[in-house]
Formats: structure tokens, sequence, C-alpha cells
């Protein structure tokens, strides 16, 4: 068990062809994650990484039954992206690109749950279940598999607490880096309960940082419904 | 990004928001001559800076007589301008913003900003015009009427509605006026990517008029990209030098107080990094992010710009490697000693991908004063020792 994503979880990658898309779909690749297609306009029915490649969402998820993207287009395309996705049915987009304009990522987001699509990110290093499957960019050496669930605004702080759990004896369920931009998508409130119910998770490690109220939201929410122990750092 | 009142208030002109008169001046000739065009018979000389409080301290004055446009713009165009938001050091006034007196019967404020929890912006208005927002928030929360407006919808009727009874405007010919004032507002708001509006105060004339009388504007830096025009609004001599120069290489740098010079990757481990550096008894110099594209060039940049702060005693470069290869970074630290005289001791962590080529990189490298670190509470305790040593 682990949350959200593991080994038998399929994912497309949008922006699949792109320097920093192949560059992190070969990694992930190489740590197992089953990514089994990926999209870039005008390049669908071509092969890449071993993958096929798909004109558009739709498509990839009919062929493939993904039900997971991870998305690297540029800035300025990623709120066509995460609607996209939202609309051909994905279930969950992890959202990579940093620099997104804060007024896309609303609209954005707001159809994203309209259509029931979950979100993590943007700028954020993604979403990993411990030597079962990686979605996005992060070292995946440093995530021994263990009982401790983290969940943390920073990317590197991800790492940072992923390594200190690790080199304590323990290791991690599934780590997600829920980005610190104005707009997010799961963030502590959605995540901590899926930690809650998964027992393979004995333990919660919540990494803060400052710039709005989601961890005191977090912590108002950890007292009242949160019965594994909980670790807090806020930088 | 931020701008000046001036700016706000062209972009204001624009969408039809009434704002008085004004023309803004780089020399006292200039703002002789635009009090001159204006008319009269009051006029307010301005300092533009990018910071609030400006009236408090001294920026902001009233003019009876071109002979006082005069001599205030005399007195606030090169003064050091210091408020709540400029810190002890102030801010150099450059340029002046000369504006048609208005007849002020009542003083309102008006926002827009983001609201996170909600994911949508949110009209913030009160009747507490003229002061600080931050102190009514505290003070008396309940004198601040809060509209969220969702984007899908826009900004309807109903909105309007509640700003206006909220703040008490019962006459029909001002609350259509009200409306119309903050539907604009909101409309300019979204088209900008405006990041924060805030109109303080917005003031209602004798005669019934709504009128902004300040306004201050915050964009969006991911979404200047599609707006050229705002893009070339900014001043780069409202923005540290230091920081600018940083930016210009990718890296992100905040200059602080203390002694101890960080250099590390990523935002929250950079702050962590802060934190454990207190903890242990030591004071950050800096706040320094090399960001995702670290290589030889941009650390050197990274260390010159540490160098130049005489307090620093010693450095500690902190990168945990996602994107960032430990091994580039290594050769980026061998590469800055050439180009740069590193003359305090560097405390050097480098974990994640290519952690162990780094340390070969290095160990090879042998360079006398670069002190290797395992992990981030012993390069801290390394990095404050090293400090202490130096005094």
């Amino acid at each position: 068990m682990s949350i959200l994503v593991n080994k038998d979880t399929k994912v497309i990658v949008q922006g699949f062809t792109g320097k920093e898309g192949s560059f992190h779909a070969e990694q992930c690749l190489a740590y197992g994650t089953k990514i089994v297609g990926g999209v870039t306009p005008n390049k669908g029915g071509t092969e890449h990484l071993g993958q096929p490649v798909f004109n558009t969402v739709k498509d990839a998820v009919a062929t493939t039954g993904a039900t997971v993207s991870m998305i690297f287009v540029p800035p300025v395309f990623v709120a066509d992206a995460v609607m996209e996705a939202a609309d051909a049915g994905i279930e969950l987009a992890v959202i990579i690109t940093e620099g997104a304009p804060v007024r896309d990522m609303q609209a954005a987001k707001a159809y994203a749950m309209k259509h029931g699509m979950k979100t993590i990110g943007p700028n954020c290093p993604g979403i990993i279940t411990a030597e079962e499957c990686k979605i996005g960019i992060m070292p995946g050496m440093i995530f021994k598999k263990g009982n401790v669930g983290l969940i943390s605004k920073s990317g590197t702080l991800t790492y940072e607490g992923a390594n200190q759990v690790c080199r304590e004896g323990f290791g991690i369920s599934t780590a997600v880096g829920i980005g610190g931009d104005p707009i997010i998508g799961l963030s502590y409130k959605q995540l901590l309960p899926m930690f809650e119910a998964d027992p393979e998770t004995h333990a919660i490690v919540m990494i803060g940082e400052i710039g709005g109220d989601l961890e005191i939201q977090a912590a108002a929410y950890i007292k009242e419904h949160i019965t594994k122990p909980v670790v807090a750092f806020i930088a | 990004m931020n701008i000046h009142e001036y700016q706000a208030k062209q972009i204001f002109a624009k969408y039809g928001v009434p704002t008085p008169k004004g023309l803004m001046a780089e020399s006292v000739d200039q703002a002789v001559k635009n009090a001159e065009i204006l008319g009269g018979p009051i006029w307010v000389v301005k300092a533009q800076i990018h910071a609030g409080g400006r009236g408090l301290g001294g920026g902001v004055k009233l003019a009876r007589s071109i002979e006082e446009v005069e001599k205030l713009s005399r007195e606030i165009l090169g003064m050091t301008l210091v408020t709540h938001q400029t810190g002890p050091e102030g801010k150099l006034v450059q340029k002046l913003y000369i504006e048609d007196g208005a007849d002020i019967k009542d003083e309102l404020y008006l926002g827009v900003v983001l609201d996170r929890a909600r994911e949508m912006p949110v009209i913030m208005a009160s009747t507490e015009g003229g002061m600080a927002i931050e102190d009514v928030a505290h003070d008396s929360p309940e004198k601040i009427i809060k509209v969220a407006v969702d984007p899908a919808i826009g900004f309807q009727g109903f909105h309007g509605r509640e700003l206006v009874f909220g703040l008490g405007i019962t006459d029909p010919t001002e609350q259509k006026k009200f409306i119309d004032f903050a539907s604009k507002l909101y409309k300019l708001y979204m088209e900008n990517d405006a990041e924060m509006i805030e109109i303080n105060p917005l003031v209602k004339t004798g005669s019934g008029e709504f009128l902004a009388l300040d306004g201050k504007m915050g964009f969006d830096d991911s979404a200047l990209g599609r707006h050229p025009d705002i893009e070339a609004m900014r001043d780069i001599s409202e923005e540290d030098a230091d920081e600018r120069e940083a930016g210009k290489y990718g890296l992100s740098y905040v200059s602080l107080d203390g002694e101890i010079g960080c250099m590390v990757n990523g935002a929250g481990l950079a702050m962590g990094t802060m934190d454990t550096i207190n903890y242990m008894g030591g004071t950050p110099a800096n706040f320094l992010d090399v960001g995702g594209k670290a290589n030889a060039e941009t650390v050197a940049k990274g260390f010159e710009i540490i160098l130049k702060n005489p307090k620093v005693k010693a450095i500690f470069v902190n990168i945990f490697g996602g994107i960032v290869r430990c091994d580039r970074i290594a050769n980026g630290i061998l590469e800055a000693t050439k180009l740069v005289d590193v003359h305090v001791p560097v405390i050097v962590r480098l974990d994640g991908t290519n952690a162990p080529e780094a340390a070969e990189i290095l160990r090879n490298a042998n360079i006398a004063n670069v002190i290797a670190a395992t992990d981030l509470a012993d390069g801290a305790a390394k990095a404050v020792a090293a400090a202490k040593q130096a005094k």
C-alpha cells in the first residue's frame, strides 16, 4: 500500500519529447515507473524512449489506459495541458513546470476540480512511492522503502527530509512535493487523511514554508483527525 | 514586479478608473511646468518610490502656489525617504508626481488580491481609508469587507451590492459610481495579471465622485512575458542592485545582517539552512538560492556576490542535488576559486545526484580553505565554528 500511486500506476507524460520531459521521463522509466506513452502535438504516431507518442491526451488515454499524467510543458502552456488532461479523464496530474502564471493556474485548477481530477503542483518535485513509482524530478535513490509518509512544500527540503528519515533507519511510504505557488493542487489537508488511511504509513513528516496559511489549517486538521504521529518543520 | 503610483494611475486611466489629474517629473523645473499645466489652485507633490507610508515619512505634501510646488519639489526630490516599508536605510526619491488637489469628503480603502484559501481574487473594501490596512485588519477586522469573485463568472451585480451596502453607501447615484469603479478595478486586475492592487485612500469628493487618490500595483512575474507594456514600466533603480545582478544569473539573493554566507539550492532548503545556522548559534549573511540550473558560472557569480559583503566570515554551500548535479557544483566551486578571491573558509555539503563524483572532484583539487561536511547539521556547525574562529 501507499497513497495515490504505486507500481501498477500507468503514467503518460505531457511535453514528452522536450528536453526536460525526455530527461526526467527516462529517469522515471529507469526507476520502474510504468510510463506508457506521452503527448506531443504533431508527433503522434512516433516513438520516444521506447514508448508511443500521441497528439492528444484523449488518444493517449484511449490507447494506454493511463490514469496519471506528468506535465512538463512550458509555463504558458501549463493551464491548457492541465485542462486537456482533466477533459480526457486523467485522475491525477502531476505538474512539474515552474513559472506558470497564477491566473492560469486558478482557471486550470477550478476546471480540474469540476472534472474530479486531482492535481499536484505546479512548481514541485512530484510524487514518489518508494521503490515502486516515481513521477517527478526527485533523485530516486534517497527514498528507501518504509513507513513514513512525507508531505513538503519545498522541493529540496523533500529530499533533505527523506534523506534524514532514511539515515535514521526508517523509510518512506509515499512522498509528495506539493509546491509553494499561490495556487497549488493537493495540499496537507487532502493528503493527511490519505496517509491516515494508508496501513503502510505509520508516521507522517510534514515540511512547510513561510507564505500562506496552509500549515495553520493543517495543524488544526491534525489535532482533530490524525491519530498517527506527525513531525513538522516549517522553514 | 511593482510599479510607481503614477504608472498605476496610467493603467487606471486606461480602464476609466477615475483619478485626479497628474504628471510625473524628474526635475524641479519639470515639476513647476507640470504644476502650471495642471493649473491649480491646489497641488500635491508626491515622492515616487516603491514603498507605502510615503505621507507619514514626509514624501507627500500639499502646495497652494507655484512657488510652494517649487520649494516642496526641491525638498522632496533627492531626499532619502524612510517609511515603515523602506527599512531604516530608506529610499532615494528620484521621481515626483505633481497632482491636482482633491476636495476630500470621505476616505475609503479598496484593494484586490488573490485569496489563496478560496483560490480566487478577493476585493477588499473599508471605510477606514488612509490607515494601514494591516492595522485595520488587526484592530477592527469587521470594518473590512471581503468579496471574492470567481473568475469563471466575473464581477457581477451582487458583488457590487455587497460592497456598497457593506460600506454604507446609500445614495443610489453614488452606489452606481462605486460599483462601476470596483468592476473596472477587477477587470484591470485580471487583464494585467496583477498580484495586488491597493487604493488607499480612495476618496469621495464633495460632489459625490469617487477618485483613486493613491494607487499601488504589483504583478505576477511569471506572466510579465505576455504584458510587454507592464514590463516596460520596470524601474530598475528601485530594485536592490545585488539582487538584480544575481537575478541575471538565475540566482535569487537577499542580503541579511549576519556573518555566514549561504549558497543553497531551493528556497525551502535555503531557509532551512538559515534556520539551522541560527539554531547552531550563528547568523546568516544572506539568502541565496542557486536554482535548478546551477553551473560553474552561476556558482562563481554567487561567491562574488556573497563576498561583496564585508561581514561574511565563512560561506556554507549546501546543495541537495535533484535536478542540480553535485559534480557541476563541485566544478563550479573550483572554477569560482580561480575567478574570485575566496578569502574565507568555504564549508561544502553536497548530497544527492552525483554526490560521490563531487566529493572526488573536491578531494582531488585539495583547496586549502574548502572544508567538506557530511550533512546539513554538520555543515552548519562547521560554518558557525569557522565564522567564530575568524573573529
